[in-house]
């Protein structure tokens, strides 16, 4: 039975309904982070500083995620198999890596000046 | 098919090599998902302006699905929904809590939270259906006249079918359910759990006729087992899986799927064995077989109740009068269209439906909408197109961490969802489906959205 596109958004909707007031803070305090450090100026020299760092945290992120996330789910590595099970994994490791870079972006923007 | 595809994973987990085919499968398969995903419902077809009087009996998955639907289908109408219960259950959650997967608290839920604002929501009990006069009456006395009927009360569990035997006594002498409550379900952990850890015999039990969720008897039986080995108790452990006939799914694929794989995990299928009594206090039980009557000790227990139509609409002019759905009294319905086949203005969806297939969560997901539409094409006097294919579905839980994602039709044919998932093997992507995602899905269900 397939998903409409709409049915898809409707899913992941309500997958993160009880945390959405937590997403919308996040993004709120680094909007206000990012509007901050772009009226410091110099934004090239800050985003350069600032994306080094970002991005050897969102690669532990991700390193971390491939490690936990089955075992998060009461799995281990043994339950993986094959190509959609490893993917699935990488794919959402690599997706926690890079929201904890885009999230500690604007932050260490701010504090590079 | 042959049983050997399915994974052929043991108990020491699989190979890890992806080889050129696994690959190129999976990268058809990301495509096929962007094709699905491309299936955008541009609109809500928009809505027929009426009057009519809408009442919908039962306030559980199907019928709260069925109120947002027509809610936004219909403009004008009154609707009105009979439900006592306020609580609302995740049912496809019990075998995780029953297992020790999920704690109880994750179960429940409030069915005002998806009741649509409009509704008008009458917490009894429908007591007496009178089709020819087209009205309904409740426990508490009120008349409720309609022009339209849906039918989803959902079903009733037959505890008392068994002698010995009530919900009173899950959690005691080794006695475990999971389908009477959330509560029940908590309780039949605490007694999996002492069995984990001290083995002894355990009998999982599976009875004759239509059941809901098919699959959560086997499930807890596979889970129970994984349990057992984790804990320590497997090697003290003997268990046997009673069933009424020679089958064990409904799914031949997967039937012999589970007749490979029970033996391999050591627990015994017991073939035509109905359970008759249980003497709690002694720990027996006692089973009709072709050879007469079988009685079986146990340290644990599994009890799967027979299932049927609530009294009320048994007692109702609306069940099967004859055929393999009279037995349950299940409502008769015409299994495509899901409209009454006697009452026209009357559809049914959900458990009680009295259809070849489809007692399960996923199976509300695919009757709704079709009993809404046609219900709706009916009121704008318009053809009725949609049809239920008989989709059903399970994710069949084989150990804590692995599932295979079944899903078939009418027709026993396989129907996956997500083309790059392999209804044949074990995989920890259905685990991850059924452990965080299907209740989110579930949810946007009862709000009408997928």
């Amino acid at each position: 039975m397939a998903f409409s596109f709409a049915g898809i958004l409707a899913v992941v909707l309500e997958f993160f309904r009880p945390f959405l007031w937590l997403i919308a803070l996040v993004v709120l305090v680094d909007l206000v982070l990012l509007v901050l450090a772009l009226r410091g100026g110099n934004t090239a020299a800050r985003f350069t500083a600032a994306r080094g760092p970002a991005l050897i945290a969102g690669l532990v992120v991700l390193l971390g995620a491939v490690f936990v996330l089955p075992g998060m789910t009461q799995a281990g590595f043994s339950d993986l198999y094959g190509l959609l099970d490893w993917g699935a994994l990488l794919g959402a490791s690599l997706a926690a890596g890079v929201a904890a870079a885009l999230i500690l972006l604007p932050p260490l923007m701010l504090l590079r000046r | 098919m042959d049983t050997t595809r399915f994974s052929g994973r043991t108990q020491g987990g699989p190979s890890h090599v992806l080889n050129r085919r696994q690959l190129l499968g999976g990268i058809a398969g990301l495509g096929a998902v962007a094709a699905a995903a491309g299936h955008v419902r541009t609109a809500e077809a928009s809505a027929v302006r009426t009057r009519a009087r809408v009442v919908i009996v039962g306030a559980g998955a199907a019928g709260i699905a069925a109120a947002n639907r027509l809610t936004r289908l219909l403009d004008g109408a009154s609707i009105t929904l009979i439900d006592a219960r306020r609580e609302h259950w995740y049912q496809p959650g019990f075998t995780l809590v029953a297992t020790g997967v999920w704690p109880q608290h994750k179960l429940v839920d409030d069915n005002a939270r998806y009741i649509p604002a409009g509704v008008n929501w009458i917490q009894s009990m429908v007591a007496e259906y009178d089709p020819d006069a087209n009205r309904v009456v409740t426990d508490d006395g009120q008349i409720v006249d309609y022009d339209y009927l849906v039918i989803a009360t959902g079903l009733a569990l037959d505890y008392d079918q068994i002698e010995g035997m009530s919900t009173a006594l899950i959690g005691q002498h080794g006695i475990a359910s999971v389908y009477a409550s959330p509560q029940a379900t908590s309780l039949s952990w605490q007694v999996f759990r002492e069995f984990a850890e001290r083995g002894g015999t355990g009998v999982f039990t599976r009875p004759p006729g239509a059941i809901k969720c098919a699959g959560a008897p086997v499930k807890t039986a596979l889970l129970t087992e994984h349990r057992l080995r984790q804990r320590g108790g497997r090697d003290r452990a003997r268990l046997h899986y009673t069933i009424p006939a020679t089958g064990m799914f409904s799914q031949p694929d997967i039937d012999r799927f589970l007749k490979t794989e029970f033996p391999r995990r050591g627990i015994e299928v017991e073939q035509h064995h109905r359970l008759l009594r249980i003497d709690a206090p002694r720990r027996e039980a006692t089973f009709a077989t072709p050879d007469g009557e079988r009685t079986l000790a146990y340290d644990v227990i599994h009890v799967v109740p027979t299932m049927s139509a609530p009294a009320s609409l048994a007692a109702s002019p609306l069940p099967w009068q004859e055929g393999e759905h009279a037995i349950g009294h299940w409502l008769e319905v015409d299994m495509y269209t899901l409209q009454h086949r006697r009452y026209p203005n009357i559809f049914g969806t959900g458990d009680i439906n009295g259809v070849p297939m489809g007692k399960t969560a996923a199976s509300v997901k695919a009757q709704v909408p079709v009993a809404v539409a046609n219900l709706t094409a009916m009121i704008a006097d318009r053809e009725m197109t949609m049809a239920y294919d008989g989709y059903t579905s399970c994710p069949l839980i084989t150990e804590v961490g692995r599932a295979i994602l079944v899903e078939f039709d009418y027709e026993a044919k396989m129907v996956p969802s997500f083309p790059f998932i392999d209804p044949y093997t074990e995989h920890w992507v259905p685990w991850v489906m059924k452990d965080r995602f299907l209740q989110a899905a579930y949810n946007a269900m009862l709000r009408g959205r997928v």
